[in-house]
């Protein structure tokens, strides 16, 4: 059954929170944050469609195997500590420079960023993928 | 690129299974492929790497140039480097076997990379250097253990998977409390710099130290199956189709026993002797009530399942010696122990697939139909119970001749007895399976099964023709083991 107040504010709430969660990501170099929570926030944002509206909408919303997401994030993961070898430092120690993008100033821009938006990813998928195996038995095997 | 050997064994079974899941994941034939050529190149990475270890070097890898004791380090030693190999062979036989053994519904409910993922949390646990990271990798372990044992979704499986779930997350619980006091106690979960800190501790954090190596001990006989903790173990393991449930009984449990060998001479080196008399009192009650067990059992994994309790037994009670000789026979008897009960369940993965029956009291007459069967379980079985010339009676012998050196009469008394039980048990599956009238169907059973089976006896074979090198490089492993400044100083002080 569809509420109509519920499905309102969730489609409001959705841009809202997918934003707050990229900025979580963002600032999570340096502050609290990071690929965890903010993977965590996309899904609960997915979550809330799922609830206001149905699994057809969350497919519609993220059309994507979430097994393939959980692998393409882990591999964005792997491959920026596999980067440090090729440096011929240890796996995983990150970089970091300081780019002028026009426009914006100065910005810091670190490996690291790319290590978290492959956890981000392999959690959005992971509790996307528990969500809808356990709600909708077409996702099951 | 040698500096980088200690995490390969880590990596490559990670950057195998995202290829399987990501580019492979629509063939089944080349998923096989894949993982079998992935496997044999992480057997050559632990060759190389055994071979740079054995001279006595502990390598120390700092992820991300972190220093000890603020960053993460794995650690490799003579032992690491057995496990993994251990590991390894293991995987590669049970993988032939699962070409045969598996559907293709399991194939396709990612069989390959999940195996991969057991892997890359076993080779972690086997190569991590601090306290907390053994606990993720327990952890990563458990997550691909739970999926492979349910895979298939059969009703058994799911009864049985559920109470090793919830006793599991259990024991994971106290792992974490365990860590958490003694990260508490001295500030610091890095094993090395715990060898320091732990014996230097007094008043209330000795107590909190001394707690957290009871809770500890208590964590790893769950995971390694000892008495009173090993319930679990009997249920579970027969549950999945038999490639699983041999890679399961070969290695899995050997996590538990690599912990104890690791973590309790270098990290409490103050409380060796209480842990040291607790193992071999549990060692010696889980070899008798193990082999009890199994003795009354007609279901043949379930039987094997039951020698494992006993003979994780054997381990703790070699290794609660604590002396170089006793830990050299513990780390003997587990090479020769994980080929041969991998193979033991390989075998009764032919017989069932043969006769579609997994009772003793069902098959019969074996040796007529399949003699070549009936020759590795001959040799596999009599290995097992310690007879010669096969590697059970080269591994028991270390570990008899350990406990007598110590004066442990009644322990090793009862070590002897449960090779007696054993033999009797194996040759009641002998008896009533491979003699007699035929019983039960024949059915074809593709030869690459066959092929798995032979190489783990093979292995075992050849383990018993030069035991003596063997012995002597497992004896250099515990001389290592033994002496923690060695650790203190690879991972604190060296490479600075």
């Amino acid at each position: 059954m569809m509420s109509l107040i519920l499905a309102t504010t969730a489609r409001g709430l959705m841009p809202l929170l997918l934003l707050f969660s990229l900025h979580l990501l963002w600032r999570g170099h340096h502050e609290p944050g990071g690929g965890f929570i903010a993977g965590l926030m996309t899904a609960a944002a997915l979550v809330l469609q799922y609830i206001a509206f149905n699994a057809a909408h969350v497919r519609k919303c993220l059309p994507v195997d979430y097994r393939v997401l959980i692998g393409t994030g882990l591999a964005c993961s792997l491959s920026t500590g596999l980067m440090a070898l090729i440096y011929g430092s240890a796996f995983l120690e990150h970089r970091f420079g300081h780019f002028h993008v026009l426009g914006i100033g100065e910005v810091e821009l670190a490996t690291a960023l790319a290590f978290d938006i492959g956890v981000y990813l392999t959690v959005i998928g992971v509790t996307l993928l528990i969500i809808a195996t356990l709600g909708d038995e077409s996702e099951a095997a | 690129m040698s500096a980088h050997l200690p995490i390969l064994p880590i990596l490559w079974p990670l950057a195998t299974a995202l290829v399987l899941l990501l580019v492979l994941r629509r063939s089944v034939a080349a998923q096989r492929a894949f993982s079998l050529v992935s496997l044999l190149g992480l057997v050559a990475i632990e060759v190389a790497l055994l071979l740079w270890l054995s001279g006595g070097e502990i390598a120390v890898y700092r992820l991300g140039n972190w220093e000890a004791p603020f960053g993460i380090l794995l650690m490799a030693d003579r032992l690491s480097a057995i496990m993994l190999l251990l590991a390894s062979i293991t995987a590669v036989a049970t993988l032939l076997f699962a070409f045969g053994d598996l559907d293709e519904r399991r194939e396709r409910m990612h069989f390959y990379p999940l195996f991969q993922f057991l892997l890359l949390g076993l080779n972690g646990a086997f190569l991590t250097g601090d306290i907390f990271n053994l606990f993720v990798w327990y952890e990563v372990t458990l997550i691909a253990t739970y999926a492979l044992l349910t895979l298939g979704s059969e009703a058994r499986q799911l009864r049985a998977g559920l109470p090793f779930l919830a006793l599991n997350l259990t024991g994971s619980t106290l792992f974490l409390a365990a860590a958490g006091l003694i990260y508490g106690a001295t500030g610091t979960l890095n094993m090395a710099h715990l060898s320091v800190l732990t014996a230097a501790a007094d008043g209330a954090s000795a107590v909190v130290v001394q707690v957290a190596t009871v809770l500890l001990l208590v964590v790893f006989c769950f995971k390694a199956a000892l008495f009173p903790l090993y319930f679990w173990l009997p249920d579970g393991y027969p549950a999945p189709p038999a490639a699983i449930s041999a890679f399961f009984g070969g290695v899995a449990t050997k996590v538990g026993v690599y912990s104890m060998m690791r973590v309790f001479p270098l990290v409490f080196p103050e409380q060796r002797a209480l842990v040291g008399e607790g193992l071999m009192a549990l060692g010696a009650v889980s070899m008798l009530v193990g082999v009890w067990g199994a003795v009354c059992q007609t279901e043949i994994r379930r039987l094997l399942s039951f020698h494992i309790v006993s003979q994780i037994g054997y381990l703790a009670f070699a290794l609660g010696l604590l002396t170089e000789a006793g830990v050299a026979a513990a780390i003997f008897y587990m090479i020769h122990y994980t080929l041969v009960k991998c193979g033991l369940f390989l075998v009764a993965g032919v017989m069932e697939r043969m006769t579609g029956q997994n009772s003793v009291k069902k098959i019969g007459g074996l040796m007529e139909s399949a003699p070549a069967l009936a020759a590795l379980f001959f040799v596999a079985g009599l290995s097992l119970a310690g007879l010669p010339p096969w590697s059970g009676f080269f591994a028991k012998i270390v570990v008899v001749v350990a406990g007598f050196q110590q004066e442990r009469y009644l322990y090793t008394g009862i070590a002897v007895l449960t090779g007696l039980f054993t033999l009797f048990s194996m040759m009641k599956i002998w008896h009533l399976s491979f003699w007699g009238e035929p019983a039960g169907e024949r059915r074809p059973v593709p030869r690459v099964m066959y092929g798995a089976v032979a190489l783990l006896v093979a292995c075992s074979v050849i383990f018993a023709a030069v035991f003596q090198p063997v012995h002597a490089f497992a004896r250099q492993t515990a001389a290592q083991l033994l002496a923690p400044d060695n650790y203190v100083r690879a991972v604190l002080w060296e490479g600075r």
